[in-house]
């Protein structure tokens, strides 16, 4: 229960992350907080060998985007839960999102405390 | 008597011909009557076939006062040719060739309106898809690009409500507020033009001035020039005037400006050199600059893409290069890329003329 959860923020405008991580450590201020301007960074993390419990992507980032990202992430076979995290309201969107073992959630921007909450317990 | 037999037989099959003939037939002698009419003649112009013989074709013409004068036009040149839509019963569209023959005139009559209609619902079909497109480039824009900053003032607004934001991050929050409501303008703008009506295109192009234009646009952005510190030349001494749409070639103009402003190479000054050139059927418009360019073979495809961004860091919406794509082919032209990262890049816009 009182496990520290590692958390990775991967989205290219750094104000979105502020807020996310405002968001999720006021939520839990427990978790382990790691933002990513680059989802290539992140990647390179990852297959160091860091962990991860849970990942908040965004989609619509230039160079890598997130599809790209979840491509990569795949073959990595890692156990975190990534959550998508889009400002885009598109149902091919979402329905695309579903093709991923990995993704459990596709959330529409922006992150809330309620939305939040319901994806913590 | 074996030879008169033969031609009245000869006669009969000729006659049979022009009565099952798929065309209208009427001939006519050098004093204009009717020497020869068929059924389907008849019910092309609209008059009784029985009786015709011998009488003058005009006085079956006169509800039709445009067949008349072509029929006299015919005796004046030899030959013509030309369709007259809602004739007869009023909804068919009847092509009519007339022309002089050895003893007289011969006029055929055809009934071309499921031609004509089939036409139509093509062109309207094609319209149809290209209007069906540009929607579905639009939803994506709205369930996108324009979601993207509404979200964010959501995002902030949220926050600075519960007042749980730290001090120091408040004034983070109102810059970005700020900034999301201005591109929330932007892409208003651009989907407004998005929308604009493309058929009105051709009566709307008019003279332009290049340079008028060019300079016009770029005193409209002078202040994001100047802190980009950018040195813009232009030549228009080849093309001085284009015939184009005004609000789409100020566009143009400034959607390539803004990027090349953009996406400039912070370790040299920003250079950008705008030209025209007389082509094969037109002009060609090149836009140079020696910015950070794009690779090309890494993004080659998607260079025009809708919500592609290539460069890390900047406030581009990913919209500006697809509008520009779409306005230079609904102008019946094309735009071309030249581009190699860190060696600027060079857009060639080639426009009818």
């Amino acid at each position: 229960m009182t496990q520290k959860k590692a958390i990775l923020l991967i989205d290219d405008d750094p104000v979105t992350n502020m807020i996310n991580e405002h968001y999720i450590s006021s939520q839990d201020g427990a978790a382990q907080i790691t933002a990513f301007l680059k989802p290539q960074e992140a990647l390179e993390k990852l297959r160091d060998g860091a962990m991860a419990d849970v990942i908040f992507l965004d989609i619509n980032m230039p160079e890598m985007d997130g599809w790209q990202f979840l491509d990569e992430f795949q073959k990595l076979e890692k156990t975190a839960k990534v959550f998508i995290l889009s400002s885009s309201i598109d149902p091919n969107d979402i329905k695309r999102s579903k093709q991923y073992v990995s993704v459990v959630g596709f959330i529409s921007k922006p992150l809330t405390s309620i939305s939040l909450k319901r994806l913590m317990v | 008597m074996l030879a008169d037999n033969h031609t009245s037989q000869l006669i009969a099959f000729l006659l049979s011909l022009v009565k099952n003939s798929p065309y209208g037939i009427i001939t006519m002698d050098f004093k204009g009557n009717v020497t020869i009419a068929n059924s389907l003649a008849a019910e092309h112009i609209g008059f009784p076939l029985e009786d015709s013989l011998d009488r003058p074709i005009l006085d079956f013409t006169q509800h039709l006062p445009e067949l008349s004068d072509k029929i006299r036009q015919c005796i004046k040149t030899g030959r013509v040719e030309f369709v007259l839509p809602k004739v007869s019963n009023g909804e068919r569209f009847i092509a009519f060739k007339a022309k002089i023959i050895s003893d007289g005139m011969l006029i055929t009559t055809e009934d071309i309106t499921d031609k004509v209609e089939s036409e139509e619902i093509k062109r309207l079909n094609s319209n149809l898809m290209a209007k069906n497109k540009k929607l579905g480039q639009y939803a994506y824009i709205v369930s996108h690009n324009l979601r993207a900053p509404v979200a964010n003032i959501m995002g902030i607004s949220d926050i600075l409500v519960t007042g749980s934001a730290p001090p120091q991050m408040q004034e983070t929050l109102f810059e970005k507020i700020r900034t999301s409501a201005h591109s929330l303008n932007e892409i208003l703008t651009d989907l407004n033009e998005m929308l604009a009506d493309d058929s009105l295109i051709q009566e709307m192009k008019q003279k332009l001035n290049l340079q008028e234009e060019f300079e016009t646009v770029a005193s409209s952005i002078s202040q994001q020039i100047e802190d980009a510190g950018a040195t813009i030349t232009t030549d228009f001494k080849n093309v001085r005037h284009i015939h184009s749409l005004k609000s789409y070639l100020r566009s143009i103009f400034a959607n390539l400006l803004t990027n090349s402003l953009k996406y400039k190479n912070p370790e040299k000054p920003l250079f950008v050199h705008i030209s025209a050139e007389i082509t094969k059927g037109g002009c060609a418009i090149c836009f140079e600059d020696n910015g950070l360019g794009i690779d090309l073979k890494k993004y080659g495809d998607k260079i025009f893409g809708m919500y592609k961004r290539f460069h890390k860091n900047t406030d581009g919406k990913g919209l500006g290069l697809h509008l520009v794509k779409m306005q230079v082919e609904a102008l019946g032209g094309n735009i071309s890329v030249e581009s190699a990262p860190l060696s600027g890049a060079k857009f060639t816009i080639f426009l009818e003329q």
